[in-house]
């Protein structure tokens, strides 16, 4: 149920497995999805959000909590003392921890901030995956993303050719 | 990889409505590259996380997730990946920015301009024959070398690229050649209105209808390319949302007319047209005029607050620009020879705050008189920050081969200057006595520095490997600029004032 508390709106979102998670309404609208329900007028009571479950949706919310914007409506107190270099400083170190999670779990947020729409979730969690394309060979791509080399030769042999550019 | 299915949903009683959001991750490929395996199970997969994960380590992502990854990854890095597996290429075929340039293909300066033109061609066309044509919003290419025989592939690159999706466009061709013609029947055919920036060069442009899909460009170069003034006049006619235009190297206009219709304009830049007179702009909102052509006028530049001029005679010839334009102007960037009288000094720059003035090394007699700035000093009130480029240093005019008094300029006061730099500088007599004369009358004065070398513009960006060699000359003048630092200008620089003397770092003075 989305009720009140100490002025600020909270909204209930709910997961597939059952978990409940009341959260303020401008974390919630960290993600655009969400945003755009609210703004449709169409989140008055729990949302229920499909196929992320309760672990991953928690980190979501974790998150979202930690980036949502510290100034007006949410009354954070942090933004009034501390310079926007060493908040954007400090959120940096605390994506990095965040981001120390297996690949499961990885993948999990990656499609979980797609399907709410949170652009700095999904950026922080394709990072990795990004890196690992651009810095290894095409063996350690496979082994690292759990992706087999699924050409016949001749088709391997035809792409390498078209792609060759791209090796020197 | 392989789609999910599932709509998010609000669980409001009445309406139930699903929620089309996330529909665009739901949507099916419409190029089917690949045989699809099973829906995806990620959900129990990741229940099952922590007790066994030996069937699937990673959860499979969506197809349109991958292709969002990849986007991401350089574009060199994105075709290699290609080779990776069957999904990878599909991602692949839908990479969303194309950039190629001889560098890009390897072209490494061992083959001739006629083999780097032909492996460009063949590259190019690899890719672009075999992209899905969808999702792409840039291609910037920059082709040199290119022959007639090209002009059919440019074509079809550019069938491929010009799409209702496109978004930023650059094609860059010789500009010693511009015989390519730009095929505008491709734009005046798009409907859509995404591109936001286009970059020509070197080709010919010749508009001929208004371009509808031109209504939301923002950003438009042209340069070496070939256009008459109707078809310019034509051109910016359909660019009403147009915020810079960029204008260069063009012989065919001796009348720039900016329409009134280009109310966002706000940042011209024109160079290099030698048959330029005169550029008419009765765009209201434009605020910053650069311009590096030797002899050009602007009509209605009242509004202009930042002006550059770079070509050291342009200002003996823009009396009429600055009998208008110097009222409002807040930044002016000159460059200029010096001399005894330059129209400037007559004038007042009542709302300046940001001076920069570089001195053109061609003086005639060959001697260099700072002190005559001070008039264009004392003509800005509101003067902040002034910076001087001087010329290369001339041993004749130094401080230790004139053994006459300093002159002095009594009288004048710049009371609003806080940031004083020079670079390049030297011991030049009457450069000491324009620094002097600036820490002895601006009160308000708070930083002042004195660059022997430029140093910190070569040397402050550390992704440099080297520096730039410095001339013999200004390494030999180094020492005595130094040294007349010490005898003449610190001694008087006031505890409020903050002197920061640069020199040349250790690896310009290696690399000379």
């Amino acid at each position: 149920m989305a009720t009140r508390e100490a002025g600020k709106k909270m909204i209930m979102l709910k997961s597939p497995d059952g978990m409940e998670f009341e959260v303020e309404e401008a974390v919630a609208m960290e993600s655009q999805t969400i945003r755009k329900m609210i703004e449709d007028d169409c989140a008055d009571t729990a949302i229920l959000i499909p196929n992320i479950n309760s672990k991953i949706l928690s980190r979501v919310i974790e998150y979202c909590n930690k980036h949502v914007p510290t100034t007006g409506a949410t009354g954070a107190a942090a933004s009034d003392t501390v310079a926007p270099a060493a908040l954007a400083e400090d959120l940096k170190i605390w994506d990095a921890e965040f981001i120390k999670v297996n690949r499961a779990t990885r993948f999990n947020l990656i499609q979980a901030a797609s399907y709410l729409n949170i652009k700095g979730l999904l950026d922080l969690t394709s990072q990795t995956t990004i890196d690992t394309i651009s810095d290894n060979s095409l063996e350690e791509i496979r082994s690292f993303l759990s992706t087999k080399n699924d050409y016949l030769p001749e088709e391997e042999q035809t792409i390498r050719r078209e792609n060759q550019w791209a090796f020197q | 990889m392989c789609e999910t299915g599932e709509r998010l949903y609000c669980s409001a009683k009445k309406p139930k409505k699903p929620y089309a959001l996330v529909n665009w991750i739901l949507k099916d490929d419409p190029v089917p590259l690949l045989a699809k395996r099973g829906r995806s199970s990620w959900q129990q997969d990741d229940r099952s996380e922590g007790r066994k994960r030996v069937k699937y380590s990673i959860p499979d992502l969506p197809q349109k997730i991958w292709r969002h990854i990849i986007s991401l990854v350089p574009m060199q890095d994105a075709a290699r990946a290609a080779c990776v597996s069957h999904a990878f290429l599909r991602c692949w075929r839908f990479y969303p920015n194309i950039g190629f340039s001889n560098s890009t293909v390897g072209c490494n300066g061992v083959l001739t301009k006629a083999e780097t033109a032909r492996k460009f061609a063949s590259k190019v066309n690899q890719v672009l024959k075999n992209h899905s044509g969808i999702g792409l919003k840039t291609l910037k290419l920059e082709f040199l070398g290119h022959n007639s025989s090209d002009c059919s592939s440019l074509d079809s690159w550019l069938r491929v690229a010009i799409t209702s999706e496109i978004e930023e466009l650059g094609l860059m061709l010789s500009s010693e050649v511009a015989t390519y013609r730009f095929p505008c029947s491709l734009l005046s055919g798009l409907r859509g209105n995404s591109i936001r920036y286009v970059h020509l060069s070197g080709c010919v442009f010749r508009p001929v209808v208004r371009l509808s899909c031109f209504r939301s460009l923002m950003n438009l170069r042209l340069y070496h390319v070939r256009i008459s003034e109707d078809e310019l006049g034509c051109l910016l006619s359909s660019c009403s949302a147009l915020e810079l235009f960029a204008f260069g190297y063009c012989n065919e206009i001796t009348c720039l007319k900016i329409p009134d219709m280009l109310q966002r304009l706000n940042d011209l830049q024109v160079v290099g047209c030698n048959a330029l007179r005169v550029v008419e702009s009765k765009a209201l909102n434009l605020s910053s005029f650069y311009f590096g052509g030797k002899q050009g006028q602007i009509s209605h530049g009242e509004q202009l607050k930042n002006l550059t001029m770079l070509h050291p005679h342009a200002l003996d010839n823009a009396h009429a620009m600055l009998q208008t334009t110097i009222p409002n102007l807040e930044t002016l960037d000159i460059s200029l020879r010096l001399k005894a009288d330059t129209p400037m000094m007559h004038s007042q720059f009542l709302r300046i705050k940001y001076l920069r003035i570089t001195v053109d090394g061609y003086a005639f007699p060959r001697i260099n008189d700072y002190i005559s700035l001070v008039p264009f000093l004392d003509a800005s009130p509101c003067l902040e920050s002034f910076f001087l480029q001087a010329a290369e240093p001339m041993e004749h005019e130094s401080i230790f081969r004139d053994p006459s008094p300093l002159r002095r300029m009594p009288g004048h006061r710049h009371d609003k200057l806080k940031s004083v730099k020079i670079t390049g500088f030297k011991s030049a007599k009457s450069l000491i006595e324009l620094t002097l004369h600036i820490i002895e009358n601006a009160g308000s004065l708070q930083s002042l520095t004195l660059d022997t070398a430029d140093c910190s513009r070569r040397c402050s960006d550390s992704d440099m490997d080297s520096c730039s060699t410095l001339g013999q000359s200004t390494l030999m003048e180094v020492p005595r600029a130094l040294f007349a630092i010490r005898r003449y200008v610190e001694g008087i620089v006031p505890s409020t004032m903050k002197l920061d003397v640069l020199e040349p770092c250790a690896r310009c003075c290696n690399a000379s």
